[in-house]
């Protein structure tokens, strides 16, 4: 019998279970459903597409017509979606109607926007979007363009990822960048204060000006309601032409509640990634799901764990509940922040005497974290300047790990930090090192965290 | 865009053949590395590698436990790490069910570095994008095995390898009873 999947979501999670459940299930009827107005796309990339070194064709996730090959129904422009977990059916605001034998719930998550006063004014956007994009673009183009005595000058609300990856652009262009920071450093929910400062020397060192421990508490705005400047909790003012939000993500839950489906910070989803309704499934960032170095639950919205996700959802959509999810490990970033590598994993600034932190700094040329036990071959492993490589123990088990300036054979590391196996006294001093390869698990772990051809 | 419609298979292709390792054979002479470097080299001739800038990367690691040498390889995974964290689409699988990596789409993030439980993505910072293995596509078999001179690295199927593994164990001294290199 030909079976129906109904995907109410058309990003990472949506379009990565629909391509698995194609495969999985040739013959199904597949309908996806997404708000917004765009064939998907590398959501991580829109910097790229402002900057014009990119376009949205770029960007795409899959061109136009592999959604006909694939034979995947898309509806996009759809909102206001509500589940009928009884009859099996999904209803759209525009009374559309679409039954389902299995379903996924990926809608994904929005920009989280403090309700500062004046916060609604033109100038003022987050990136999360095509549009948001699209609209930063544009506003940035007019403040050239208009170039007062001091130039362009924007305001970034945050220092996280997407306002560090949000300025890069911006700065490229010209435009002056005022982070404000409630916390002491950059990244401050990545990492600890030592790599932040790190982060917060190359951003001055391309002209930023930082200011911590500090917070908007109004934005201004002209007669036309265009944005004028902020006012920070200090009573300080500040002009600007241009406020980027970078205050993180929040789940999308109105369809989940509409649905009466449980909700907490995320949708709730079990070990199979179902939800309480049968034959209901959940994936990527509207998900809440466990955390598997500190057993909390956790909404940990990333590329990465979106598409994982997806694939055993569909699996699961399929066969039933058969396939695992293992959970997430709460951070786990990676990215080049004012040309340095960082990746962070786990814990990286655990309070507390049960841990263990270990922080090996080097100012010669990759010489941590770096090549390792390896020789060169004759051939360049590009060794960065200067490297850091923090690794937090809790007794034996790895449980949270900072890289930055060499990043190298990170994964290697990260598959303890995932697993929670212990490393040995032998594995141990390698890591400390800076010299663990997968070598050294296979030889001489007891058993190594993967092996040939992983299925979660 | 030769990658792009490549996931599009109607059943899913799991990699028919892999990069084996015998770690008892490795004499950790570097061949592989060398021969990988110079593979995905532009001059693809030894001496016009080591003379080009940036220097051509290797792509297979042999890596030191104590005084014994091991390579490790890329595994071209089924639910691949890599594949599944690249925020640009440069990592998928191809239609034989092998993960490539298109370096024109990487915009050298390490997402792929930090998800990889073998350590064989590593970073080309010169032209600050990923690299990895894509088992030569333009030689019958990758580069690293053919230039392996004590059969440490085989590329075979994986039911072949394991009857050959079965085979030598049997067999009294494991080079009488190991199987043939790929040609």
């Amino acid at each position: 019998m030909t079976r129906q999947y109904v995907i109410l979501g058309a990003s990472a999670a949506g379009i990565g279970a629909s391509a698995r459940l194609r495969e999985l299930d040739p013959e199904s009827v597949i309908t996806v459903i997404g708000e917004e107005p765009h064939y998907a796309y590398y959501r991580p990339l829109l910097p790229y597409l402002r900057d014009g070194r990119k376009t949205l064709g770029d960007i795409a996730f899959w061109p136009e017509e592999w959604y006909a090959e694939q034979r995947v129904r898309l509806i996009l422009g759809a909102r206001g979606h509500r589940i009928e977990p009884d009859r099996k059916v999904v209803e759209l605001d525009d009374g559309r109607r679409f039954d389902y034998d299995a379903l996924l719930l990926a809608v994904g998550a929005a920009s989280r926007i403090p309700d500062t006063p004046g916060i609604d004014a033109v100038g003022v956007y987050p990136l999360r979007t095509v549009t948001d994009a699209e609209a930063i673009a544009a506003r940035a183009r007019a403040a050239l363009a208009a170039g007062g005595d001091g130039g362009a000058h924007a305001v970034l609300l945050g220092s996280g990822l997407v306002s560090l990856k949000a300025a890069e652009p911006l700065m490229n262009l010209g435009i002056r960048c005022t982070f404000v920071v409630a916390s002491g450093h950059p990244l401050s929910r990545v990492v600890d204060a030592r790599v932040g400062e790190m982060v917060a020397e190359r951003l001055r060192e391309r002209g930023a000006r930082l200011l911590f421990g500090r917070e908007v508490a109004a934005v201004t705005h002209g007669v036309d309601g265009s944005v004028s400047g902020v006012t920070l909790d200090t009573g300080e003012s500040l002009d600007c032409d241009l406020v980027i939000v970078g205050k993180g993500v929040a789940p999308n839950l109105e369809v989940a509640q509409a649905s009466e489906l449980a909700c907490h910070r995320g949708v709730r989803a079990g070990t199979y990634l179902e939800t309480a309704s049968p034959d209901v499934y959940a994936a990527g960032d509207c998900v809440e799901t466990m955390d598997v170095v500190t057993g909390g639950q956790q909404v940990a919205a990333l590329w990465t764990n979106a598409v994982s996700m997806a694939h055993i959802a569909a699996h699961n959509m399929v066969h039933g509940p058969v396939r695992r999810f293992p959970g997430v490990i709460g951070t786990m970033n990676s990215g080049v922040i004012a040309g340095l590598p960082i990746v962070a994993l786990g814990l990286t600034d655990p309070v507390g005497d049960r841990y263990e932190s270990l922080v090996m700094v080097d100012r010669a040329a990759g010489s941590i974290g770096g090549d390792g036990a390896s020789g060169n071959g004759g051939v360049s492993d590009g060794a960065t300047a200067r490297a850091f490589r923090k690794l937090v123990f809790d007794g034996d088990r790895l449980v949270g790990a900072i890289f930055a300036g060499r990043v190298d054979r990170a994964g290697v590391y990260r598959s303890f930090i995932e697993t929670g196996l212990p490393l040995g006294p032998t594995l141990r001093s390698a890591a400390e090192e800076g010299r663990l390869t997968y070598a050294d698990v296979q030889m001489r772990g007891q058993k190594p965290p993967y092996s040939n051809f992983v299925a979660a | 865009m030769a990658s792009t419609h490549t996931e599009a298979g109607a059943a899913r292709v799991v990699a028919p053949s892999e990069i084996y390792v015998v770690p008892a054979r490795c004499t950790g002479c570097r061949s592989c590395e060398m021969a990988c470097a110079v593979e995905h080299s532009q001059s693809k001739s030894l001496y016009g590698a080591i003379t080009e800038t940036p220097p051509p990367r290797r792509r297979i690691y042999v890596e030191a436990v104590d005084t014994v040498a091991v390579p490790v390889a890329c595994r071209h995974c089924d639910e691949a790490f890599c594949a599944n964290a690249c925020i640009t689409g440069a990592i998928r699988r191809d239609a034989r069910g092998f993960v490539m990596l298109d370096e024109s789409r990487c915009i050298g993030c390490n997402s792929c570095i930090m998800l990889c439980p073998f350590g064989v993505i590593q970073k080309d910072e010169a032209r600050h994008v990923a690299v990895k293995c894509d088992l030569c596509p333009d030689l019958p078999g990758p580069a690293c095995v053919a230039a392996c001179p004590t059969d440490a690295l085989r590329f075979e199927e994986a039911g072949d390898f394991a009857r050959a593994r079965r085979k030598a164990t049997a067999t009294v001294g494991a080079a009488a009873g190991a199987p043939a290199g790929p040609a």
